[in-house]
């Protein structure tokens, strides 16, 4: 566009107006719409205002870029690069399209190629430090490397001036979801707004040259339609009342209250349900392919999620975050926006495909509530909050939520990561089953687990009130057992049974749940889980605390009465004895108080006989190996090595049988998942001398446990980097009599150990 | 900016006969300046509180109810009646939310003409120390805002006013002259000196204005 002769506003008329005001207008102008106009252009139009022109026009400049740049500098996006370039390599720069705390959005062309792109210019603080410009780099090339209809393509990285660092990407025209979150938000239409891409059109035809939001991402213009030259406000309320017009609030206030309602009342909502889980659908089979690649997200929020006029999702971002991760966390107040998104373990520095998940999780939760989870202007606090608490279940914000969304969110958003949906595949195919009717797998938490999840995030608060838990326990307990002793005659036997088994039930899994939490290492954790936390103390012979050892003491009291109490001859009820007996076993050896361990262990194995154990089909035939095996390392440590090996013995027949039986149950699933985590414990709590096999995968020969007696077995020498469950289960697979074949223990656990720990370590944090 | 076209020529006649639904559209129109206005002159503290959206919305209501107190005949005198309900509407909004705190910065809200000294040049200081591209942590920001605020408060009210206007608010020539109720002539005048006195002082706070490319 020319320089205009004539001053071009409307004040032309106006003879007595100052001319070099009337030329500042049109710069001005121009700059609001994200031209680049240039000073020399105007000097030479204008070459008897050119001093002034001069003069002054870069302070108008300066004004604009203050003014756009973002309405709250107090927030506090990054300081950006002051001038928008003309070009970049081979790339034009049109306009800024938006920016945020990880640089400015520009649209620009490529000029060889004659395509647009969205170029992302990086904050030049961020990027001060090289070795933020190699992960940048790296990061980029990952991304780059990407191909999937819902990921924004990611075409190059470039460097100019030594100073300005971009990201090019595909040029896409939609909007990212904060703002379709803010829009919704607004109209207060989150449930009768039909398509999604109706508000996107909304959005995008009244276009803002500007964006004043933190997050804004790649917005596009209509720039064919309006051009950028014209006069905006008439433009602009053409293009409004084209597009239905429904953004201008005014109008909805006072005409189109009723239109909800209508609306409402004739949808209940439904298709707005519908149309928020295929988004979802669509981030997490984009977030599944990255996972299978190795590349974790890392940023999730809806500003980095964009969505198209045709309703298709596109993430975008990819890797930009571990870029700045140190950033991200440290710099106090630069990422306001996208603290809120942080999961919890990324506060810890903990990161995985686990966290991501979280992140759709969050960005679901606000498209249905249309309100974030976390909210607080006070970063410390929000920071404490997304630690401690947890968002307001969805329904109670809006109760026409379904159900079954809410209860995957809930779960996506779960603060320990393995409550949640351990894939974004899970998650996917979840939210397929909310659109199919079909029933979830997930299920909601219940109170007892809330209450659980609460002392796992407050572990302090916990920790002083675990006695009066406890005390609390013990009256519930011992009420209910005299309860059902002395209504026994008025109950019927049924209910008094069932009753008897739920408490015994419940006090079980809040036991256990305390036995975890204090007696390394963690035997119930799932896989992955135990294999990271395992990783890190791997080589710490774990050591009960003082208080540790005096709370597993108090557990034992507890887990002596559920042991003693023999109020029902039932299987289901004896397996919980059983299993509180040998929790006794456990918690005496951990305290190293080896003889009532191995009575404990021997009154176990017992009961678990009288459930059917001898028998190979016995479900318990395996529990039976694990305490056997516990019962090995105790009589070991006791020196009596007979014993322990007629132990071990044991443990591996029962292991051979069940192998035997071939089909794998689940049943045989979770012992061998529990015989491995013996294996993994074994090695921590004692090992045998040289760095062979614990005795327990070959058949223990005598001359394979030197040791003599009275001897604890000495530490083991720490494995050089090999993931220890796979360890494990090789050389039990590896055992001469072959009992379980390594291929099959890979089926057994749903994916191959090898693919399985190495996809994990490309996952794992530093 | 909006020029009166004859669009909203009829709409302003239906205006005069009084149909909100007229309101409505010429309100939407004005919609982005506005919300412009009450961003920048939010209250700092208010900023995570209030949403200028609410405000917006308040102070429409607020117009739709009195639709007969305007009684201008153009669009620029209808932005500017808007302008000043939205204005009445912030101090309403300031005084809710800051209570006592807002009885003493209340001498300083002149309500028509000269909007808020004050505010204005610790706002215009906020915002430009932002700009600043040396390193931005908070204390150097803090300090350099606290020397433009002095330093603009060394420059005229008005000239600081009509520049937060033509740039933040981002009004027209006209409307600032009808705003400040001065002469068309005068208010550019005014605009043209007021940058270039911006630019005797931020020429003295290096960082400020980026020359690298020649502009």
């Amino acid at each position: 566009m020319g320089i205009p002769d004539e001053p071009p506003s409307t004040d032309q008329l106006q003879p007595q107006r100052d001319p070099i005001e009337a030329l500042a207008t049109d710069f001005a102008e121009r700059l609001r719409h994200g031209e680049n106009p240039s000073l020399d252009d105007y000097a030479a139009a204008h070459p008897g205002l050119a001093d002034d022109i001069r003069e002054l026009f870069p302070t108008i400049t300066m004004m604009e870029q203050v003014a756009n740049a973002k309405g709250d500098i107090v927030s506090g996006c990054l300081s950006l690069t002051a001038i928008p370039p003309d070009r970049l390599g081979d790339y034009r720069i049109i306009r800024e399209i938006g920016r945020g705390g990880m640089g400015i959005v520009y649209e620009a062309v490529q000029e060889s190629l004659a395509r647009r792109v969205a170029i992302k210019v990086l904050p030049q603080l961020a990027i001060l430090a090289p070795r933020h410009l190699q992960r940048f780099d790296r990061e980029a090339r990952t991304a780059a490397g990407l191909h999937h209809s819902n990921i924004v393509p990611v075409f190059g990285v470039g460097q100019q001036d030594d100073c300005l660092y971009y990201y090019v990407m595909q040029y896409i025209e939609g909007v990212g979801l904060d703002r379709v979150c803010a829009r919704l938000r607004r109209l207060d239409a989150g449930v009768y707004a039909e398509r999604l891409s109706a508000i996107v059109g909304d959005i995008l035809g009244n276009r803002r040259p500007v964006d004043n939001s933190c997050g804004a991402r790649v917005e596009a213009a209509v720039s064919a339609v309006a051009p950028p030259s014209a006069a905006p406000q008439p433009a602009e309320s053409e293009a409004q009342r084209s597009t239905g017009d429904t953004d201008t609030c005014a109008r909805v206030w006072d005409n189109d209250r009723a239109a909800i309602a209508r609306a409402k009342k004739q949808h209940g909502g439904r298709s707005y349900w519908r149309e928020v889980a295929r988004l979802g659908i669509q981030v997490a089979d984009a977030l599944e392919y990255a996972h299978s690649k190795g590349v974790l997200h890392r940023d999730i929020k809806p500003a980095n999620l964009i969505i198209d006029i045709q309703g298709v999702v596109w993430v975008t971002d990819f890797g930009l975050a571990k870029a700045f991760e140190e950033d991200q966390i440290s710099s106090a107040g630069d990422i306001l926006g996208t603290a809120a998104y942080i999961a919890p373990e990324r506060l810890k520095g903990k990161t995985d495909y686990r966290s991501d998940v979280y992140g759709l999780g969050l960005t679901l939760y606000e498209m249905l509530t249309l309100q974030p989870a976390y909210r607080d202007p006070n970063r410390g606090q929000l920071l404490k909050r997304i630690a401690t608490e947890e968002p307001p279940p969805p329904r109670r914000v809006r109760p026409e939520i379904p159900r079954d969304l809410e209860t995957i969110v809930l779960k996506a958003i779960a603060h320990e990561p393995h409550h949640r949906y351990s894939s974004a595949r899970d998650l996917a195919a979840e939210l397929r089953s909310f659109l199919e009717d079909r029933p979830l797998l997930a299920r909601r938490t219940t109170t007892a687990e809330h209450v659980w999840r609460w002392c796992r995030r407050n572990p302090l608060v916990a920790g002083l009130s675990l006695t009066c838990m406890i005390l609390l326990l013990a009256v519930t307990v011992v009420a209910s057992i005299g309860y059902i002793r002395t209504t026994r005659a008025l109950i019927g036997e049924r209910t008094q049974r069932q009753r008897a088994q739920e408490v015994t039930r419940t006090a079980m899994n809040v036991l256990d749940r305390i036995y975890e939490q204090f007696a390394p290492p963690d035997p119930y954790a799932s896989g992955s889980q135990t294999s990271q936390r395992r990783g890190s103390n791997a080589k710490v012979k774990p050591v009960l605390s003082e208080g540790a050892a005096a709370v597993l003491d108090d557990l034992l009291a507890f887990y002596d009465r559920l042991a003693q109490y023999r109020g029902s001859k039932e299987a289901a009820y004896l397996g919980h004895i059983a299993l509180a007996t040998r929790r006794v076993g456990d918690v005496r050896q951990q305290l190293n108080q080896l003889e009532q361990a191995k009575v404990a262990y021997q009154h176990a194995i017992r009961l678990y006989e009288r459930l059917g154990g001898s028998s190979p089909d016995s479900p318990h035939s395996l529990d039976i190996a694990t305490v056997s095996f516990e019962l090995g390392i105790v009589m070991h440590n006791l020196g009596r090595r007979d014993e322990a090996n007629e132990s071990w013995e044991r443990a591996i027949q029962i292991m051979k049988r069940a192998r035997n039986k071939g089909d794998p149950s689940v049943e045989l699933r979770s012992a061998i998942e529990r015989i491995r985590e013996c294996i993994s414990k074994r090695e921590d709590i004692s090992a045998p001398p040289r760095s062979g096999p614990p005795p327990c995968f070959g058949p223990p020969r005598r001359e394979d446990s030197p040791a003599g007696p009275s001897t604890p077995l000495p530490p083991r020498p720490p494995l050089s980097g090999r993931p220890r469950t796979s360890w494990g289960l090789s050389q039990f697979s590896s055992d001469e009599n072959g009992t379980v074949p390594l291929a099959k223990v890979e089926a057994i656990n749903g994916r191959p150990l090898s693919a399985a720990s190495s996809g994990r370590s490309q996952y794992s944090e530093k | 900016m909006p020029d009166p076209t004859r669009e909203s020529t009829i709409l302003l006649g239906r205006l005069k006969g009084g149909d909100r639904e007229a309101l409505a559209q010429l309100f939407s129109t004005y919609r982005q300046r506005l919300w412009r206005t009450i961003q920048f002159r939010l209250d700092y503290r208010l900023r995570s509180r209030v949403d200028p959206d609410d405000v917006l919305q308040e102070a429409y209501i607020w117009a739709a109810d009195h639709v007969e107190r305007f009684t201008g005949d153009s669009a620029t005198s209808l932005y500017v009646w808007l302008r000043m309900v939205v204005l009445q509407t912030m101090i309403v909004v300031h005084r809710r939310h800051l209570g006592a705190e807002m009885r003493d910065a209340e001498r300083e809200v002149p309500i028509w003409g000269g909007s808020w000294p004050q505010a204005t040049s610790a706002a215009l200081a906020i915002q430009l120390s932002g700009h600043l591209t040396s390193p931005s942590q908070a204390a150097i920001r803090k300090e350099a805002a606290e020397q433009l605020r002095q330093i603009l408060n060394q420059m005229d009210e008005i000239d600081r006013e009509v520049l937060a206007m033509r740039h933040f608010e981002q009004l027209s020539n006209s409307e600032v002259a009808a705003t400040l109720n001065i002469q068309e002539k005068a208010a550019s005048i005014r605009y043209v000196r007021a940058v270039r006195r911006l630019k005797t002082i931020t020429a003295q706070l290096p960082g400020f204005v980026d020359d690298r490319k020649g502009v």
